[in-house]
Parts: structure tokens; C-alpha cells; sequence
């Protein structure tokens, strides 16, 4: 999977977050995920699939206190459990990122699918088979978020 | 003045709601529905006059349900503005071959809605 794959992705992340959530978030380093050397702290994930001319997988990892707070934020109201809002919010964002992110890989026609959350603590995200994921950490207030990217090499359409 | 809100995602049914409240509409003139077949019913069974439509939805996605309504001969000239993560071109291309009036490319903002719906309020 090539970098240039990723920008669009980290792109659309700051924009959903400035203009949808009024959240200034910032991209940290890159890196290869391992699953088995999973050493972050993440308590629910949105999922969205990639087909068209790829396979793969985006997925957007929260946890527990910065999807709270997003979610009171949104609202005005105080959430404190993972209920539905939370669950609509999360499908929502990661929704957002895939779709603007489209735009930055025209050239490939991607199809994007609904989102799937998982919620539990410390869950454990695989890629694609044989396929790199990466992670790309931003921070916000009251944690780190995590991109994670899993894109079979894309064909030019 | 009747609305129809259509997104699977409440938060952004009552931000498009919230919207329209502001610019005055009666809360009993904007109904929502959270998929395309269930848009469908209550446009079958009452007169829009403004449609609002996310495209990624269970059931009826957005695209399908704006072709299924320009059949209708009521709602040949119905505005129906696509509000959709989807942002690339070739996708405004499919919706507006669909049938839809406007696009506008989440994440939305109070002002890019208010802009849009000056034309048809």
C-alpha cells in the first residue's frame, strides 16, 4: 500500500473534525499496525469498507471519554454511556472521512459501505488479509484517536 | 411549507431540522425518516415540498429513492438537495443524472444549508 493513499484520508480526518465537531485535531506519526503488539487504548471503532477498484477497510478508533465527550459536545447534551447517539456519531465520522476522502482518490472509483461499529475495551482491529494497515494517531482534549488504513494497491480505472 | 429529512444517522436529521427551525419552518411542517422505503411512505402519502437526502442509507439508499421519486408525477419538480459524505465529482455527476436539484457534501454547516435552500423557501 502506498503512502500517497493515506493523505486523503488524514486530510479528510482534520477536516471532519474542524467542521463537523469544531475539534482542532493534529496527525501524529504514522505507523505499521501490528495487531499482535496492540498497544493502544481504544473502546469503540467505526468501520467503514472499500471496494470499487480496491479492497480494503477505514476505520476510526475512539476512546471511551473522547467519543463521550464528542458526542456531549454535539448534542449539548452530558453523555456518559456508549448509547445510540454515540454509536450514530462515530458511524457518521467515519462515514465522512471515507467519503471526502474520495475525493483526494478520484481517479480510482471507489465505493464506500455503510459503517459498522465495535465497541469494547481494547478491542482488536485486522486489516486485510496480507495487506498493511496503518495508524495514524491525532490528538485530541481527552485522548488519542486513531485512523487506521488497510488498501489493497488501487487500480487506475 | 413541508420538509422531508432524510439521513440513517439521527444527529444529522436533527442538525438539517434544526436548520430549518431557525429559518422559521413549523416543526410540524419538516417530517424525517431514517432510510429511503420509509421516505418513500410518507411521500406517497403526503405533498413535499422539500426534500432533503443522504445517498448511504439501509434499505433505499439516497440515489435509488431520488429515481423512484422523479418517477412520481407530483414530485417532477420537487427540490431535492443530496446532503452526502460522498465528495467525489463523479459522484455529484451520478446524482445529479439521478434527479437531484443540489448537492451539498458533508460535513455540512449552517450556512452552506441556509444558502442552498434560499432558492426553494
Amino acid at each position: 500500500m502506498q503512502v500517497k493513499y493515506i493523505q486523503p484520508f488524514v486530510n479528510a480526518t482534520v477536516k471532519v473534525f474542524k467542521d463537523f465537531l469544531g475539534v482542532d485535531i493534529k496527525a501524529g506519526q504514522p505507523f505499521l499496525f501490528n495487531h499482535n503488539e496492540n498497544k493502544y487504548s481504544y473502546d469503540i471503532s467505526g468501520i467503514i469498507g472499500i471496494g470499487g477498484h480496491t479492497l480494503g477497510i477505514v476505520v476510526v478508533s475512539f476512546p471511551k471519554l473522547v467519543a463521550l465527550d464528542l458526542a456531549s459536545k454535539i448534542t449539548g447534551e452530558s453523555i456518559k454511556i456508549f448509547d445510540d447517539t454515540v454509536v450514530d456519531l462515530v458511524g457518521e465520522i467515519v462515514n465522512i472521512i471515507a467519503g471526502n476522502a474520495k475525493k483526494g482518490l478520484e481517479e480510482y472509483k471507489l465505493v464506500i459501505s455503510l459503517p459498522s461499529i465495535v465497541k469494547g475495551v481494547n478491542h482488536q482491529i485486522t486489516g486485510v488479509s496480507g495487506v498493511p494497515m496503518i495508524g495514524i494517531p491525532f490528538s485530541a482534549t481527552k485522548g488519542d484517536i486513531y485512523l487506521f488504513v488497510s488498501l489493497k494497491d488501487l487500480i487506475t480505472a | 411549507m413541508k420538509a422531508l429529512v432524510v439521513d440513517d444517522s439521527r444527529i444529522m436529521r436533527n442538525i438539517i431540522i434544526n436548520i430549518l427551525k431557525e429559518k422559521k419552518m413549523d416543526g410540524d411542517d419538516i417530517l424525517d425518516a431514517p432510510e429511503g422505503k420509509t421516505a418513500l411512505e410518507i411521500l406517497n402519502k403526503e405533498s413535499i415540498d422539500l426534500l432533503f437526502v443522504d445517498w448511504n442509507m439501509p434499505k433505499l439508499n439516497g440515489l435509488d429513492l431520488v429515481k423512484i421519486v422523479r418517477k412520481i408525477e407530483k414530485y417532477q419538480d420537487l427540490p431535492i438537495i443530496m446532503v452526502t459524505s460522498e465528495a467525489a465529482r463523479y459522484n455529484v455527476m451520478e446524482a445529479i443524472k439521478a434527479g437531484v436539484t443540489d448537492y451539498i457534501v458533508k460535513p455540512i454547516t449552517g450556512v452552506t444549508i441556509m444558502e442552498k435552500i434560499k432558492a426553494y423557501m
